[in-house]
């Protein structure tokens, strides 16, 4: 699966929010790293369109032919996730299966996977609305799991959390071997750190930087911290190679 | 889509608080319905009270949908939805089905207790189209705005906004907005201003709470298509506002509709509504200056008439006449003046020889250049009364009302103030020399005439009046030459309808005689046309109205004292107070000499109450309390009591008498 970002550019009452963004997603995990109100948020909706943007975002298959986004399986946990509070975990899974089109014979198998994925089949039969905010947020992390997807985006999957469910969280993708484009977006940099191979760096509006990390990486900026402020503060940007 | 439609469902039936809501719909139409049948309310009954309450059922309804269909933002999950989809706004489409599946349902449940009525009362012969069509009307259709109200304002991003305008959605479409009605004509137009936002949300009945006019039914008038039609639009409009910004030119096409559907709306048209508005049911009233005590009887006698009518009526948002008239005059004139009620407005004006002519109030002055004996005028012209409706669903024109050209100068309103007793309306004395009528009228439902029928709604003959009702009315072969359906039910048949009717009059006729030893001879071979109760609210008597060829009288109840009303009202030739006196008494329970003694107690009751006032106005009372109490014993000793009420009777039915002047 690859995306190809060409030009895009997305403008909210008349305020520029992106602007001619360029980059190539393969199947790798990448951290789209950058400062609060950088886009990162539209970028995402942008791709999995949500939003209208100009320019243009084309999908390729493994066999590099070029795909609609109606025929790609996309696993997405938003900033801002919770559940229908009347339903249990087990049926609010049942209804993300069924808008993802997984036929009701696989639903209850599926349903069991990511919920023994992420901990929480012990749950299932409890309503959404006692789960604790953890749990919550592992309940949106099975259901982009859910349905084998093509593309998984995490939008700050871990703000909110406490110290024991951002590892949890991090073992769950660990544990994860995804071949896939997984796109993980947030500006909490030691998320990053243990999960991704590649790095998008944006600040307001334009993408600054991209690439793999121990590419980016030398001997005077040894970590990613460091790479994240020559990037989006520093001036000497083309020292970083 | 059904997948999606059946899952969103089961979203619905897990949710208690919408389960809970939607039950108390059901619950809370159920238990007063099923009251009211067990109890035996006819059909027609029950049908009411469902079209007068479905506001409070939309209400909860409203609240259900709303918190529905923003259910996926509260929970922050829209956005997951839309990516698994890939389609903008899926929750809310499924939604909107599955909440007009729910209210389908709800509808269902509606006509299904109607149908119980109708099978217990075995009232099958008395349903009609009048029914369904109403139902539509006043029970779907304010339904739908509500829905497509309430799907508006949950696709805006702050709910705070959207919940504030969804109260005040309900609040403009409650009964409440009938209190805001202003009887007099206030300084600032504050009432205006309050009706152009309020017009568009005037889908529930209105002042439901007055049973409807038999003739006039339900509310069913065209203009609420429109403001359906209105809302659809708009509601097209909001939900693909980001692609019509996007395609500026055909945001045109929807603004045109827009324009056309304001039009149709906010137009001046007849719409029956008893309501307290001064420019409405209370136009007449505050026109004729009745509060200021104005004076407004008249009968003025001219030297000419108009001897033949040539009327083309279409009935269709209001009153469109075009009428040819020919006018003779005894003697050669080249001025003459008509009478048509001041809101009929005249369009049109042609005659040979005519030098101008102009219309203040209700009056239209012409003048011709030469002195004429005849003349032909055609006259086109159009309108409405706020109370004597005429429009698509049903009109009641009756032959007193200058709703037609009349000559000279009539009265239209009437009140005679040297009676204590308020009454003012519609003058129902106004009658013209006998003319020669040709009507055709253009309505979309049978029309009641006095004149003879010569084809489908077209009539002719001679005449004192012309009166035209036609709605839901049915003809028959009676004297009484018509009935209402929407009277009738299980406990009420067409049979009982005429043999009250007859009932009143004979009684009448028995009491008037027991008690007078006079015979009325008002009903003898005359048609009887029965007007509906909007009669009652307009005409001074209320009740009745006689003409050459036949006799009008409105729906309910009538006796000796409605008839001696009618009778005595416009006699300015008798003693104010013999009128007030004989306009008060209970005939049901008199009999001559009771009758004598009850009038000499009212009189002398009035000639206490004002002989030690120092007002001018009581001073003259006490006079003609005085002379007519001198009067009457005076009489009683010659002739006796018997010979009193038999002369009392004379004066009541206007022939040769000898006292009361």
């Amino acid at each position: 699966m690859k995306l190809e970002i060409n030009h895009l550019g997305k403008k909210i009452k008349k305020k520029i929010i992106l602007e001619d963004v360029n980059c190539t997603l393969d199947n790798h995990i990448y951290g789209l790293l950058g400062p609060n109100g950088s886009g990162k948020t539209t970028l995402i909706r942008c791709i999995i369109q949500l939003m209208n943007s100009d320019g243009e975002i084309l999908y390729y298959d493994d066999n590099h032919k070029k795909i609609s986004i109606d025929d790609i399986a996309i696993g997405y946990l938003p900033q801002t996730f919770n559940a229908f509070k009347e339903l249990t975990v087990k049926e609010q899974l049942e209804y993300f299966a069924t808008l993802k089109n997984i036929p009701r014979n696989q639903q209850s198998d599926e349903i069991e996977r990511v919920l023994r994925l992420v901990n929480l089949y012990k749950h299932k039969d409890i309503r959404c609305g006692s789960l604790s905010g953890g749990m919550v947020r592992r309940l949106g992390i099975a259901q982009a799991l859910m349905g084998h997807p093509q593309i998984i985006i995490f939008d700050e999957p871990t703000a909110g959390l406490d110290p024991d469910e951002r590892n949890r969280f991090k073992r769950i993708l660990q544990k994860l071997d995804l071949k896939i484009p997984v796109i993980l977006s947030t500006h909490i940099i030691p998320d990053i750190d243990s999960l991704c191979t590649h790095v998008i760096f944006m600040n307001e509006g334009h993408i600054v930087k991209t690439g793999k990390i121990e590419d980016l990486l030398n001997d005077d900026i040894d970590n990613l911290e460091k790479l994240y402020q020559t990037v989006i503060h520093g001036d000497d940007i083309d020292e970083i190679i | 889509m059904n997948l999606e439609i059946g899952l969103h469902l089961k979203v619905f039936l897990k949710n208690r608080l919408l389960v809970v809501i939607y039950m108390m719909m059901y619950i809370s139409t159920l238990i007063p319905l099923t009251f009211f049948i067990v109890m035996g309310a006819s059909f027609s009954y029950i049908f009411y009270i469902i079209c007068r309450f479905i506001f409070y059922e939309t209400v909860l309804f409203m609240i259900m949908s709303y918190v529905f269909l923003i259910s996926d933002r509260m929970n922050h999950i829209s956005e997951v939805i839309q990516s698994m989809i890939h389609e903008r706004r899926i929750y809310l489409k499924s939604c909107i089905v599955v909440l007009l599946l729910l209210l389908a349902f709800y509808n269902i449940f509606l006509i299904g207790i109607l149908f119980v009525t109708l099978m217990k009362n075995n009232e099958f012969q008395y349903f009609s189209n009048i029914y369904v069509i109403s139902f539509l009307m006043n029970i779907i259709l304010p339904q739908l705005v509500c829905f497509m109200i309430t799907v508006m304002v949950s696709m805006m991003n702050n709910d705070k906004l959207a919940s504030l305008l969804l109260i005040l959605s309900m609040l403009l479409m409650s009964p409440f907005m009938n209190v805001l009605e202003w009887q007099s004509e206030p300084f600032i137009p504050v009432d205006k201003l309050v009706n152009v936002i309020w017009l568009p949300f005037s889908v529930f009945m209105q002042h439901s709470e007055y049973s409807i006019d038999s003739l006039y039914g339900y509310q069913n008038e065209v203009y609420k298509i429109w403001i359906l039609v209105l809302w659809a639009v708009v509601f097209i409009i909001i939900y693909n506002i980001r692609y019509l910004r996007r395609r500026k030119q055909y945001c045109m096409i929807p603004v045109l509709i827009i324009g056309l559907c304001s039009y149709q709306i906010y137009k001046p048209q007849s719409i029956y509504r008893i309501d307290y508005k001064w420019d409405d049911t209370y136009s007449d009233y505050n026109y004729y200056e009745v509060s200021n005590d104005v004076k407004s009887y008249s009968n003025n006698t001219v030297d000419y008439k108009i001897s033949e009518y040539d009327l083309n009526i279409s009935i269709t948002d209001k009153l469109y006449v075009d009428a040819s008239l020919h006018i003779d005059s005894d003697k050669p004139i080249d001025k003459i003046t008509l009478t048509l009620y001041h809101n009929y407005r005249i369009s049109n004006m042609t005659a040979d020889n005519i030098k101008s002519y102009s219309q203040d109030g209700d009056y239209i002055t012409i003048e011709f250049n030469d002195t004429i004996i005849e003349a032909d005028i055609n006259i086109s012209y159009s309108g409405y009364h706020s109370t004597l409706f005429s429009n698509y669903q049903a009109a009641e024109l009756p032959g007193y009302f200058p709703w037609y050209p009349v000559a000279g100068e009539k009265s239209v309103y009437f009140n005679n103030n040297e009676i204590a007793e308020i009454n003012y309306g519609l003058n129902p004395y106004n009658r013209i020399d006998e003319a020669e009528f040709n009507v055709t009228v253009d309505a979309r439902y049978d029309i009641i005439c006095n004149l003879e029928e010569i084809s489908h709604n077209v009539y002719s003959g001679n005449s004192d009046s012309l009166t035209i009702i036609g709605g839901n009315i049915e003809k028959q072969e009676e004297q009484i030459v018509n009935y209402y359906p929407l009277s009738l039910s299980y406990y009420y048949t067409v049979d009982d309808y005429n043999s009250e009717i007859y009932g009143y009059i004979e009684d009448t006729k028995n009491t008037f005689y027991d008690i007078f030893e006079n015979t009325i001879t008002d009903f003898d071979n005359k048609m009887i046309i029965v007007g509906s109760k909007a009669l009652k609210r307009t005409q001074v008597s209320g009740e009745f109205a006689v003409f050459n060829d036949y006799v009008m009288m409105s729906e309910g109840y009538f006796d000796t004292q409605s008839y001696i009303k009618y009778k005595l009202f416009n006699r300015f030739d008798l003693n104010p107070m013999l009128i007030q006196s004989l306009i008060t008494l209970d005939y049901s329970a008199l009999n001559q000499d009771s009758m004598v003694d009850s009038l000499l107690v009212e009189i002398n009751y009035y000639y206490s109450m004002s002989k030690d006032s120092s007002f001018e106005e009581d001073k003259i009372i006490t006079e003609e309390c005085e002379a007519l109490i001198d009067e009457m014993n005076d009489y009683i000793d010659v002739y006796g009591k018997e010979a009193l009420a038999k002369q009392l009777g004379k004066v009541i039915l206007g022939g040769d008498y000898e006292i009361g002047n």
